[in-house]
């Protein structure tokens, strides 16, 4: 562990895919789906990343957990570089690190018992020799995402259970072995919205209590709020704004952002009587993306340095950071 | 507002009949709808409201178990038409629907100008080329370079293609339009931009609209009235101002309660428990296993809809005669 309680580093991280188009054609393209992110995150703290569908958020969450073998750029966990560890390294990084999954149906096989769902893992890993042990272990889960009484749930297959009954099953097995890094990504968009708050608060308690650190990907703006400490907008594969939650929401000052509230409604009967001030377009395709500020085709604020360059980070204020011109220091 | 009712709904039921047994999915449900109104019909997945919209237009399933009810549009209660006039006269003509997940559902080989088109075509018998003119000039209506008419479906972004599903509503002028989840696989800023979008056709061509969602904040950008719906029973049918700040239903109160906001302080909380099964509901009030309100009567016999105020129905025994 590095000396400063940082768990997680990520410095200019990148994931492009290949692609060519048409089988004859020998020239390659990428998808800049992940294209230079940089951030770190404390044990224990939450961060959420925001953003829309294909803005890279899901290839980022599977790139810090090494599903994806990145680009460029590094990722130092417990202050160890693990970019392109492999084989046994590869192995205890996958078991100090956990994932839950959108879709909480199709996460289980469905002829295995929760029970069986859950001590997979551990069989795996070979992380508990007996039997009992690991029933013991199994229980425990349970009782921690609170499915009990425990006997009752871990015998049911997945289909007896509800959708959020289901999701408490897939943090159970994100959890069982117990790892520092859970990356949780839009775990309650296929839910209720009655539940949704039940399970993003588990995930909160469970954080505090185990002292995990967690990546909540979401694309719901108003969910971070009491659920991280820490927020990442990102648009088109790149960071547009870093800073703790409450600071996001308070004072967001990329322009993306700022649309990004404007356009998110709370539920108020005044919103019928006046209409939405959102710029009008689409997010660029990540092949060939503009190699100046991504947002400029949509930004009501860009002016000539937007469409040339792309901007840096800029620290806008003591841990409020933003890739935006309208921030440079002249 | 006191204008002309334009739809007029009483005690329909339309339940699907399966290998488990009958669900129940929409039962015993009554609203007026008036002209300019925007009804927001909010509930969560499962609950009945894709099947209160197919109910509306009859475009229904095969394994329908019942289907009843009545449904008065200008004064003709079109449940005794048959299927020929019904087609003729009512589906598209008077009342249109965007299809849940329509964007996703046009044919991949024909041009979207065509697509957009159909409805004219083949109900109306207008001929092709004017028909297609006239789509191309309500996509462009809707935002969209008209040129789009050319492309194919694969060719435009999910925005794109939820605009011309629009278009399509629009081009028979009904005078009510069905939105079933009109954005909801959409990105939040593309979202907005068709809520404006919608808000401003509404006034254009002075529509109705039944506006199906399960979020209660996208249902107070549009909604003038509020109906929710839990197991496929209407619980609350209210104003969208009295029902934003004073939900009178157990589970509205819930429901409202747990969506988190942006712009308050409060805390987001949630309700115990989940929705049941439409095959086997639970007795008395449908939402008595989750309710912190509950007592004897409630699950041992179900609510009437309850008249709490103006315009304003309660389906919950707090609000019943004796009480
Ligand atoms: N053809 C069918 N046969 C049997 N059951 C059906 C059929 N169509 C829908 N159902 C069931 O009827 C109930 C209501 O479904 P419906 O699609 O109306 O819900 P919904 O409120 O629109 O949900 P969502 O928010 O997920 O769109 C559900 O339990 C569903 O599984
Ligand atoms: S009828 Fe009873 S159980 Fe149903 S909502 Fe009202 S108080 Fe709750
Ligand atoms: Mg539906």
């Amino acid at each position: 562990m590095s000396s400063d309680g940082k768990l997680l580093e990520l410095e200019d991280l990148k994931k492009w895919f290949e692609i060519r188009r048409g089988f004859l054609s020998s020239k390659v393209y990428y998808v800049k789906a992940v294209d230079g992110v940089t951030f770190s995150l404390d044990e224990g703290k939450a961060v959420s990343l925001v953003g829309e569908s294909g803005s890279g958020k899901t290839t980022l969450g599977k790139t810090i957990i090494r599903l994806y073998e990145p680009n460029g750029g590094r990722i130092l966990f417990q202050g160890k570089d693990v970019t392109h560890i492999k084989a046994n390294d590869l192995k205890w990084y996958r078991r100090m690190t956990g994932l839950v999954q959108q879709d909480p149906f199709g996460a289980f096989a469905s002829h295995f018992t929760i029970f069986r769902s859950l001590e997979e893992p551990l069989l795996i890993h070979n992380a508990v020799e007996s039997k009992e042990k690991r029933a013991e272990r199994v229980f425990k889960v349970l009782e921690e995402v609170r499915l009990t009484p425990v006997e009752d749930f871990a015998y049911k297959y997945p289909h007896m259970l509800s959708g959020g009954q289901l999701q408490r099953v897939a943090i159970a097995r994100a959890i069982i072995l117990e790892p520092k890094l859970i990356i949780a990504d839009e775990p309650v968009s296929m839910l209720d919205a009655s539940v949704r708050i039940e399970i993003l608060t588990l995930l909160r308690r469970l954080q505090e209590r185990l002292r995990l650190s967690v990546i909540y990907i979401t694309h719901d703006l108003a969910t971070t709020r009491f659920f991280s400490e820490w927020a990442l907008i990102m648009y088109a594969g790149h960071v547009m704004e870093k800073a703790s939650t409450q600071e996001v929401l308070r004072n967001p000052l990329h322009p993306y952002t700022k649309a990004l509230l404007t356009a998110t409604p709370d539920p108020n009967p005044e919103n019928r009587n006046r209409f939405k001030e959102v710029p009008p377009g689409e997010p660029p395709a990540l092949v060939n993306p503009p190699i100046c500020c991504r947002f400029s085709p949509r930004c009501p604020l860009a002016f000539d340095k937007c469409f040339k360059e792309e901007p840096p980070e800029f620290e806008a204020t003591s841990g409020h950071w933003v890739k935006c011109w309208l921030y440079e220091r002249s | 507002m006191s204008s002309e009712t334009v739809l007029s709904v009483h005690d329909l039921k339309l339940y699907y009949r399966t290998r488990k047994g009958i669900v129940k999915a929409l039962d015993d449900v009554n609203f007026d709808l008036k002209k300019e109104d925007v009804l927001a019909v909010v509930g969560e997945s499962g609950c009945g409201k894709s099947t209160l919209a197919r109910a509306l237009v009859r475009v229904l399933p095969r394994n329908i178990h019942t289907y009843e009810g009545e449904i008065i549009l200008n004064g003709r209660n079109v449940m005794d038409l048959d299927e020929e006039t019904f087609r003729r006269e009512i589906r598209w003509r008077k009342i249109s629907i965007v299809f849940q997940g329509a964007m996703n559902s046009f044919n991949p080989v024909y041009r979207i100008g065509y697509q957009v088109a159909e409805p004219l075509i083949i109900h109306d018998h207008v001929e092709k080329k004017k028909a297609i003119e006239k789509a191309r000039q309500l996509m462009e209506l809707m935002g969209m370079p008209s040129a789009f008419a050319e492309r194919y479906p694969f060719e435009l972004s999910g925005g794109m293609k939820q605009r011309a599903a629009i278009a399509m509503a629009l081009i028979t002028n009904p005078e009510i339009v069905i939105l079933d989840e009109p954005t909801s696989a959409l990105d939040v800023l593309t979202q907005a931009n068709i809520i404006n979008l919608l808000k401003r056709i509404k006034n254009e061509f002075r529509l109705s609209y039944i506006f199906i969602t399960h979020d209660l904040g996208l249902a107070s950008e549009l909604a003038n009235r509020v109906a929710v719906i839990y197991a496929g029973k209407m619980v609350e049918l209210s104003s969208a101002d009295v029902f934003y700040t004073e939900p009178k239903h157990p589970y509205s109160k819930g429901l409202l309660l747990s969506v988190p906001t942006l712009r308050t302080d409060r805390k987001p909380e949630f309700i115990s428990g989940a929705p049941p099964s439409l095959i086997d509901p639970p007795s008395g009030c449908k939402f008595h296993p989750r309710c912190r309100f509950a007592w004897s009567k409630c699950s041992a016999e179900e609510p009437a809809m309850f008249k709490v105020g103006e315009d304003h129905f309660v389906r919950c025994w707090l609000y019943g005669d004796g009480r």
